[in-house]
């Protein structure tokens, strides 16, 4: 192969991507490089282009320009379900879970996609020994494991939030990314949901968008700042906070944040 | 609670196996009713491919008894032409239907809602009007008969009072029922519940959501094609109302009457409407039809999860703590 | 007048009596969601009673007609009222079941009271016969009549729903159901009142059908997959869409009989799979 991966690259390389939307260039000139083991935020005000970033990195959305590298490889025209197959795995901003499934059931069927094994058709999910050992210390790892074999629409919010992350995990990420995962549930309980995230793999990387920059601050090691579309700032929490452009475009809106 | 691997039970299988011997035993008993339980059998499969499709992967399909009438012509066909044989031939049927499911799914699962049943709507129709018009190949409105398959197993000759046929019949019925049940409880299953529940989040769990889909709607063509080629073959004929429109609302009107997404829903929706089909129609010759629509609306009113979701509330009162059933 | 231009009219005649008989069910379909597979059955109703208004009472044509219009449409308000109303929260699945079980129902019907020939048509005499419209160019009356009568009546419709307040609403909760109710519209009056000028156009639609398809009971089984057609061609829930749709398929239909008679119906289906994967949302996207 001659694009074989190296040692030395990104977990996830993005190059120079650009996406217009008619008039609006919603998406204009961004790269990020995220090592092994990154803990990389990002952040910046409503309608900076976060989302639709977020969608070229995993492939629901085709840059214009540009390119995206999983861990070597070229994967800007490979598709959405392709690149979770390579390692890139997201979690949804509104919970989007099987709604008539249990969480052991929706965990094993993750655990079963990837390990190739979904198209099977003569033994039950639940018999599959190794795969219920797995789940079963994934969802005790996220504390659901009282709950895990109740229908996911019986469980509380806060929970199914947990369930998603479950889901990702379950999927043994190289490269997670997860979009505001504590969106919706109140502080306290969104604590909890990044010590389950603490507890990840060290050689995961983790690029989260998220709001709250208490967050930020105690979970990133690196943020990246965007806005209108183009990256403003990039470096350590505290750098970027102390940046002038960033309090200029992003905290005349969002108040204290990041000075607390 | 916390001890996730599921237990071995023995008690449905044994329980369903004492009922299906039950069945074969029947002909021991009495042979009036042989050929109706003939249409039940042959009905209940072909219900079962349908709940795979809608109950199962969730695509809507107006458009069914394309299958089923390919697979039915394809097994006059082969006796026509001296392939006699029954159980092969009712594997070659199944598969060419099966070929044709694969062949249709890219159409059929390029839409969505009222536009995915319209597709199949249509490919049906299109189907039953080539048949229609290609009187030379399928006798057009007249269908095809006159043709006779060997002994099964080389043993055992299709007799006049349906014996053959009927323990035939309900033997692929049986196959074919627990083949269902495996694949529902299975990875692939799981995965197209999941895929109808939530078709985003099972691609971000990296299914190839379209090619699961696809798989899936040929093997439900495959089984509505071994349900068309079993019909032809305990039958001896083929009328071209194996292709209709009629064939395939009514079809959708038995696996909604038994329950979608239950796993009796088709063996208990095909038996309540055949045999329904048959009082009332001796009852009423003229209106029985006028019957069946009533019962129809009083399920949708009194039962709505099919009659398998009420027989399953009378049971199980409690039954929101069971959630196997329901997954 | 042969050949091409005959097909045109006859086609553009036959397009116009599928849309008054769909129209009524794209607007079910956009505005209450329901799957009303039996909305067929409104047409048979103002078909039959206008058989029994003109045929057997002796009424005029012209009276008769619109009184059947306005009979159907009365069932069908109780009909919503009494049934439909029961369905707008269901399924899909429930509603294929219901309304179908609703035809059954209502062939056994009207089978017991009519019989299950072909009905007779009666037409006036000033509607009988050729029409020359210019020299060597004669159309049927009755066609004439019809197409006039059509493009008068699909002008109302429009007018009704793009100028009128009631048109309005429709069209406010056909976009957002609870925000409509929010500002004060009263969505139970709506749908009925909608529900029931849907099935009275379709009455209007069965009942001047009579002497170009024919009537008997099974037509709202004949023709459900012409109307479903129609109303997934056009897009759900818009006017223009069904009008375009039921056109294309009127004189592709008898564009197809006329010209390949050997291909039946094959032609019309292949063409609606082929519009359907080209454009999955209708010809006309609803905004």
């Amino acid at each position: 192969m001659s694009d074989g991966a190296r040692l030395n690259d990104y977990a996830l390389s993005v190059e120079d991507v650009s996406i217009r939307f008619g008039a609006l260039q919603a998406v204009d000139g961004v790269s990020l490089q995220l090592p092994a083991g990154a803990r990389h935020a990002l952040i910046g005000p409503n309608g900076a282009g976060k989302s639709t970033f977020v969608g070229l990195i995993t492939g629901t959305l085709r840059p214009d320009s540009g390119r995206v590298l999983l861990g070597g490889h070229d994967v800007t025209r490979t598709g959405f379900s392709a690149r979770v197959r390579r390692g890139l795995v997201r979690s949804f901003q509104v919970t989007s879970l099987f709604a008539e499934m249990s969480a052991l059931d929706s965990v094993l069927l993750a655990i079963a996609e990837r390990e190739g094994r979904s198209a099977r058709m003569l033994r039950p999910l639940g018999r599959y020994g190794a795969f219920v050992d797995e789940a079963g210390e994934i969802l005790r790892s996220v504390g659901l494991i009282g709950v895990a074999k109740r229908p996911v629409s019986d469980l509380a919010y806060g929970q199914q939030r947990v369930v998603e992350i479950a889901l990702a995990l379950a999927a043994r990420p190289r490269v997670l990314v997860l979009d505001e995962p504590a969106a919706g549930i109140p502080a306290g309980e969104s604590t909890r949901l990044f010590e389950v995230l603490e507890g990840l793999p060290a050689e995961v990387a983790l690029l989260f968008v998220e709001h709250d920059m208490h967050l930020v601050r105690r979970f990133a090691r690196a943020v990246t700042v965007l806005a209108g579309g183009k990256v403003l700032a990039e470096g350590t929490p505290a750098h970027v906070a102390a940046d002038p452009a960033v309090q200029d475009a992003y905290l005349g809106r969002r108040g204290a944040g990041l000075h607390a | 609670m916390s001890d996730l691997h599921s237990s071995i039970s023995w008690r449905r299988p044994v329980a369903e196996a004492a009922v299906l011997a039950a069945l074969a035993a029947l002909p021991l008993v009495s042979q009036d009713y042989l050929l109706l339980l003939t249409q039940v059998a042959v009905l209940a499969l072909f219900t079962l491919s349908l709940e795979l499709l809608v109950g199962q992967a969730g695509i809507l399909s107006l458009g069914h008894a394309a299958f089923f009438g390919i697979g039915a012509y394809a097994a006059a066909f082969l006796a026509l032409a001296g392939w006699e044989e029954p159980i092969s031939g009712l594997l070659i049927a199944g598969g060419i239907a099966g070929l044709a499911g694969l062949a249709m799914a890219p159409l059929v699962l390029r839409a969505s809602g009222l536009t995915q049943l319209m597709v199949t709507l249509c490919l049906g129709l299109m189907l039953h009007e080539a048949a229609s018009r290609g009187r030379d190949w399928t006798g057009g409105d007249d269908g095809l008969s006159g043709f006779l398959n060997s002994p099964v197993l080389g043993l055992f000759e299709f007799d006049l009072f349906g014996v053959t046929g009927y323990l035939y019949a309900l033997a692929v019925l049986g196959i074919c029922f627990a083949a269902f049940t495996l694949m529902r409880a299975a990875p692939f299953g799981t995965a197209l519940r999941g895929i109808r529940q939530n078709p985003v989040r099972m691609a971000a769990l990296g299914t190839p959501v379209g090619a699961r889909l696809a798989q899936a709607y040929a093997l439900s063509a495959a089984m509505a094609g071994l349900a068309g080629a079993l019909m032809a073959e305990t039958t001896q004929s083929v009328a071209l109302e194996a292709l209709s429109f009629q064939r395939s609302a009514e079809v959708l009107i038995v696996l909604i009457l038994g329950g979608v997404g239950s796993r009796y829903g088709a063996l208990i929706g095909a038996a309540v409407y055949v045999l329904a089909r048959d009082w009332l129609s001796a009852l009423s010759p003229e209106y029985w039809l006028g019957w069946l629509g009533l019962l129809m609306m009083a399920v949708v009113l009194v039962a709505p999860r099919g009659i398998a979701g009420l027989l399953a509330r009378v049971r199980l009162p409690r039954a929101r703590a069971k959630t196997e059933d329901r997954a | 007048m042969s050949g091409l231009p005959i097909v045109l009219f006859d086609g553009t005649v036959y397009g116009m009596l599928l849309f008054l008989m769909s129209v009524g069910l794209s607007v079910t379909l956009g505005l209450m969601g329901v799957v009303n597979l039996a909305h067929g059955s409104f047409a048979a109703i103002g078909g039959f009673a206008s058989v029994v208004l003109v045929h057997r009472l002796g009424m005029p044509f012209l009276l008769g007609v619109p009184l059947a219009a306005l009979i159907t449409a009365a069932i069908g308000g109780v009909l919503e009222a009494v049934l439909f109303r029961r369905l707008y929260r269901r399924g899909p699945l429930d509603q294929v079941l219901f309304t179908i079980g609703m035809v059954y129902v209502w062939i056994a019907v009207s089978t017991r009271i009519w019989g299950a020939g072909q009905q007779p048509a009666d037409l006036p005499a000033f509607l009988q016969g050729q029409i020359a419209l210019w020299p060597g160019a004669e159309v049927g009356a009755y066609r004439l009549f019809l197409l006039i009568l059509g493009g008068v009546l699909a002008a109302g419709i429009f007018f009704g729903l793009e100028r009128t307040r009631f048109g309005a609403r429709v069209r406010a909760a056909q976009s957002d159901r609870d925000m409509a109710g929010g500002v004060g519209i009263n969505v139970d009056r709506l749908f009925l009142l909608s529900f029931a000028i849907g099935a009275g156009l379709a009455g209007a639609g069965g009942a001047l059908a009579i002497p170009v398809i024919g009537l008997d009971p099974s037509f709202p089984l004949k023709y459900l997959a012409f109307f479903l057609i129609v109303v997934s061609l056009g897009g759900p829930g818009t006017v223009t869409g069904s009008l375009v749709a039921a056109l294309i398929v009127g004189i592709v239909d008898v564009a197809g009989k006329y010209y390949l008679p050997g291909a039946g119906g094959f032609l019309i289906y292949a063409l609606v799979v082929a519009m359907l994967i080209w454009r999955p949302q209708g010809l006309v996207a609803r905004t």
